[in-house]
């Protein structure tokens, strides 16, 4: 235990290097950096901590308790990023709980992955994050998309098509922007980055080609999952911005 | 009595306008009443922000009115699918928009959005005919036309509905002289051989003259004299159109 604390305070010096490169380059960045250091230790250890409690209790209220808590922050933190999306919250919420429940509920249903928390959670954790930031993409584009096309969505409107034709480009534009991470991080895996989970296996000692094994589980998951997440995202989100009469609302 | 084509009856709309982070209601339509006889040609005059465009969005249901009705050949529109009403009443705006990267796909565009087949008198080359656009632009890309090119090229998209009401928001108004005379002669002509009824929306006293045809003169959400437009002019001691005529 204190060797393993002993290397966070050493893993501190490269925290003081960034803040005094921060004071060199007046980058103002040096009171961010502390706070970021002092949350990430305390977030970090505390759901050290509480993982390790859940882990011994195995029971899946507490896992499902859990999963919903990670997608209520997730949601919490896209609509943060996307205020001017009318119920961006709800819609967050629901597009992240579809990606992630449909993809580990296929995982768990398939014998895939165990239901032992020690599997689900990280794993959940990992759809959760990618969801969240699909949504956060998805929504921001489609509302870009929406005010920034107003005309030309209205005249292909006047012309008798439903709210769905009309949004058609736009949505499938948000989806595009919204995966293209996801499709870059799969073009690219091995070969530029070696993702967290294959790290983490490596690190904890799992022979490279186990670890490559559940990486390409996990890759394909997270595909899944934000395919899922930002056509859910975009879709949900039409009804913000369009009337049950195929008109656009009138604060677009 | 013959059933009026469109009939608008005490229509009215606020406008929400956003200033800092106050929200205020503004009528933009004040208890609008308005009678159209199929085939007939009105132009519906008035000065900017008079409300004009507002009650062209509304006939098409681009926007629902907040009191009032109207009628498209006796029936509440809002008793008609949306889809349907858009169908029967086009809608051609101020500044033209392209919505595809042919003439073709452009004027194919409508029929697709309604699954209905091409027939004799809605496919392309007819529909350019129409609108006195050369056939052999059919395959171009309309993006790289003129402004008067795109304003035909969306008064023929419209057309390939076969719709019964035609609604031209200010159609000219971007135009150069040239350019609206001939979408005037156009839509004139289109009123005269096949029966459409038109409401052709304009800000310009002088096209209204021009036109000829039976005016609506809108000012401040409401109509305030109708009749020809040369006659208005001459007879009116309406205070508010003196001023819009600047002869006050």
């Amino acid at each position: 235990m204190l060797t393993g604390y002993y290397q966070v305070l050493v893993a501190l010096i490269l925290i003081a290097v960034a803040v005094v490169l921060s004071l060199w380059q007046r980058a103002r960045l040096e009171k961010d950096l502390l706070v970021a250091t002092v949350r990430a230790f305390v977030q970090l250890v505390a759901i050290g901590y509480a993982l390790e409690f859940i882990f011994d209790l195995n029971h899946p209220l507490l896992i499902l308790l859990t999963i919903v808590i990670m997608m209520t922050v997730g949601a919490h933190t896209a609509a943060g990023r996307v205020k001017e999306v009318p119920s961006a919250f709800g819609i967050a919420l629901l597009s992240i709980s579809l990606g992630t429940f449909l993809t580990i509920g296929l995982m768990l249903l398939t014998r895939i992955i165990s239901t032992e928390p020690k599997y689900v959670i990280p794993l959940a954790g990992m759809t959760i994050g990618n969801c969240m930031n699909a949504a956060t993409l998805g929504l921001e584009r489609i509302h870009a998309e929406i005010v920034g096309k107003k005309e030309k969505i209205e005249a292909i409107l006047a012309l008798g098509a439903s709210s769905r034709q009309a949004s058609l480009e736009s949505c499938r534009v948000s989806v595009r922007g919204a995966m293209t991470p996801i499709v870059n991080i799969m073009k690219v895996i091995g070969l530029v980055q070696l993702p967290g989970a294959m790290t983490g296996m490596i690190l904890a000692g799992a022979s490279p080609v186990d670890a490559v094994r559940i990486q390409i589980v996990v890759v394909y998951m997270l595909a899944s999952a934000v395919g899922i997440a930002s056509l859910s995202a975009t879709r949900l989100s039409l009804r913000s911005y369009f009337t049950k009469f195929h008109q656009l609302q009138e604060a677009q | 009595m013959p059933v009026p084509k469109l009939r608008i009856e005490n229509l009215s709309k606020n406008k929400i306008v956003i200033e800092g982070k106050r929200r205020r209601k503004i009528p933009v339509i004040r208890d609008l009443s308005l009678e159209i006889k199929s085939g007939e040609f009105v132009i519906i005059l008035g000065p900017s922000g008079a409300g004009k465009s507002t009650l062209l969005r509304l006939i098409n249901r681009l926007e629902e009115p907040g009191s009032g009705s109207i009628y498209l050949d006796g029936t509440n529109i809002k008793e008609l699918c949306t889809d349907r009403v858009r169908r029967r009443i086009g809608l051609v705006f101020q500044v033209p928009v392209i919505l595809t990267a042919s003439v073709r796909e452009e004027l194919s565009l409508p029929l697709k959005l309604h699954n209905l087949k091409v027939e004799s008198d809605n496919h392309p080359e007819e529909l350019l005919r129409m609108v006195s656009l050369d056939t052999g632009l059919a395959d171009r890309d309309p993006t790289q036309f003129s402004l008067g090119q795109k304003q035909r090229l969306a008064l023929a998209r419209s057309l390939a509905l076969k719709p019964e009401v035609l609604l031209l928001d200010e159609p000219t108004s971007a135009l150069d002289p040239a350019s609206s005379l001939a979408i005037e002669n156009l839509v004139l002509k289109l009123n005269r051989r096949t029966g459409l009824t038109i409401l052709f929306v304009t800000h310009n006293v002088e096209q209204a003259k021009r036109l000829g045809k039976d005016c609506a003169i809108i000012i401040d959400g409401g109509i305030i004299e109708t009749g020809k437009p040369e006659e208005i002019f001459e007879r009116t001691t309406n205070r508010a159109i003196l001023d819009y005529l600047g002869r006050s």
